[in-house]
């Protein structure tokens, strides 16, 4: 569903990612894991359009066809079912959850459709409908990202991506968080989730990419990177 | 439930319009042609602070251009309407297919607004792709780039001296609707999909592009909207004044618009009106007491304290971004 080949990005004159390759297939939940500064966000942005990649290829099975992520401006990248929720949660703080949730399904214009999606992320985070009339920003922390993952659901992802959904989040909202992530797969989303928190992503990953300063250094499958030293050493903190 | 929302709605809302007209139509009747005058002006600040909230408001850009659009749209409507016997005399210059062209106001007024959107839309062109408050700064250059033409062509303008004796089309009717058709487009703007994007682009960017909005796109018409409305009212201003100079629509006046939709709350329609009215009507209170006192000013920083002091108590002005109940009532429930 989704390739990228030797993608190398720049962000003004850094060299951020270095030709980086991974792959996305239908139905499963990849990971990316990494340090600080590795290039996790960066390499969202750019699937995203909202980066342009100095060379190389990015390609999207979309709704209506392949697209060339590399090209595609931003909106028509959303239209297509890459959707994004962004690192930091990102929520409109001053409209209301509904507001929010609406945003999310801009370019939609089925009514009944979205009506049904939206009942779908209620069923998910009932904590969404009951605050519905709430302004985003009195969300607590967990709510939010509640708020950020429901409106990216409302574009009605064919392919979501997470950044970092368990930054800044008590553990127990991480719990919720993943456990969500975990039931939205099952539903049939494709998914490719950033993530520090190494030991949660490779719990649930069906394949996983470990990203060091712009360069993908190991793949492999969720429990094949969960056993490899490095990584054990590296980003699971445990001893040898 | 939903359906006795959309049947209220709709008559609510042209209730509300009913009552103005007829507190319009009582003022006319009653009062000095002077106040009527005034009120003409004041419903002509309504709709100009209220356009200015689309792009400064909703869309969170920090646009000064009002005034620039205002001067275009006056000397454009201006132009179209003289009888071509007085262009003979004022403008003689004018090229021929002017010259012979006389308007009704209605078209010339559209003309005028096309003419401030297309100009908006070529200064939003390189400037609304930069982050920041260029736009300011480019809205600020706008003005003196305007005045200069207006000074300086004098072909078409009649340059420093103005033009004066243009027919007085415009009366409280006209500015009545037109008050009326801005704010009415700015709350069904504010409470759609539209509005929405508008405000998300304001609030964060980047979370506006990943829901797909293209932010560029919005600010652009946000920006060009307000301008066409502006020009708009420059048009109806010149036809009620019946002068106009390079200098009538300044920084000054910049200031003040910008001063209404703060005071009101950026991104509130109903706290533009009240503004508006108010620091007209303020405005106008205080000159008998500036001539008496010499204190020629004294308005203007009576607006800038009462800034300071919103600023200050109120940082997001007296209603903040959103609308009285009654308001959300008639204009909301676009949400899925």
């Amino acid at each position: 569903m989704l390739e990228v080949r030797e993608l190398h990005v720049f962000r003004g004159a850094t060299h951020v990612l270095k030709g980086i390759s991974l792959d996305v297939r239908a139905g499963e939940m990849a990971a990316l894991i990494g340090a600080n500064g590795a290039g996790k966000s960066t390499t969202l942005q750019t699937l995203s359009g909202l980066l342009r990649p100095r060379s190389g290829t990015a390609a999207f099975r979309g709704t209506s066809g392949p697209v060339d992520l590399t090209r595609a401006a931003p909106e028509r990248i959303v239209g297509e079912g890459l959707v994004q929720s962004p690192e930091g949660r990102q929520i409109f703080h001053s409209l209301s959850v509904a507001e929010n949730l609406a945003m999310g399904a801009y370019l939609r214009t089925d009514r009944n459709e979205v009506r049904r999606t939206l009942e779908r992320v209620h069923d998910l985070f009932p904590i969404l409908k009951e605050r519905a009339s709430a302004a985003g920003g009195t969300l607590s922390g967990g709510e939010q990202m509640m708020l950020a993952i429901g409106r990216a659901l409302l574009a009605q992802p064919r392919l979501l991506l997470l950044d970092e959904p368990s930054l800044g989040l008590a553990p127990q909202m991480i719990e919720r968080i993943f456990d969500v992530i975990a039931t939205l797969k099952q539903q049939g989303t494709t998914i490719l989730l950033v993530e520090q928190n190494a030991a949660m992503a490779l719990d649930i990953a069906d394949r996983a990419y470990v990203l060091e300063n712009g360069v993908i250094t190991l793949s492999g499958t969720g429990p094949e990177l969960a056993g490899n030293d490095r990584v054990r050493r590296a980003y699971l903190g445990m001893a040898q | 439930m939903a359906a006795a929302r959309s049947f209220t709605g709709p008559v609510a809302g042209i209730a509300v319009l009913c009552a103005c007209a007829v507190l319009v139509y009582g003022a006319q009747a009653r009062l000095s042609p002077y106040l009527v005058t005034l009120l003409a002006i004041t419903l002509i600040n309504v709709a100009l602070a209220v356009s200015l909230n689309i792009s400064n408001g909703l869309a969170g850009l920090f646009s000064l251009g009002h005034p620039a659009f205002m001067t275009i749209g006056a000397y454009v409507s201006a132009v179209l309407t003289f009888p071509p016997g007085r262009k003979d005399f004022m403008l003689p210059d004018l090229p021929s297919f002017l010259m012979t062209t006389q308007l009704p106001l209605l078209p010339a007024l559209a003309v005028a607004g096309m003419i401030g959107a297309v100009i908006a839309f070529l200064v939003g062109l390189p400037v609304l792709r930069l982050k920041g408050h260029y736009l300011a700064v480019a809205t600020l250059g706008l003005i003196v780039i305007v005045q200069g033409l207006a000074t300086n062509w004098s072909g078409l303008t009649r340059g420093g001296s103005g033009l004066n004796g243009i027919p007085r089309l415009t009366g409280i009717w006209w500015c009545f609707g037109f008050a009326a058709l801005v704010v009415y487009t700015a709350l069904r703007l504010k409470f759609s999909s539209l509005g929405r994007a508008m405000m998300a682009t304001r609030e964060n960017a980047l979370a506006a592009e990943s829901s797909g909005v293209s932010t560029y796109r919005i600010r652009m018409l946000a920006f060009v909207l307000g301008a066409f409305f502006a020009a708009i009212a420059g048009g109806l201003m010149v036809h009620l004044i019946t002068v106009v100079t390079p200098k009538s629509y300044s920084v000054v006046l910049a200031f003040n618009l910008v001063a209404m939709v703060v005071i009101g709350g950026t991104g509130s329609i109903t706290g533009s009106i009240v503004a508006a009215i108010a620091l007209t009507g303020l405005s106008e209170a205080v000159r008998p007491l500036e001539e008496k006192l010499g204190l020629y000013g004294l308005s203007q920083v009576i607006v800038a304290l009462g800034l300071i002091l919103v600023l200050f108590f109120r940082p997001n002005g007296l209603l903040g971004s959103g609308e009285p109940r009654f308001v959300r009532r008639i204009f909301g429930g676009s949400l899925p």
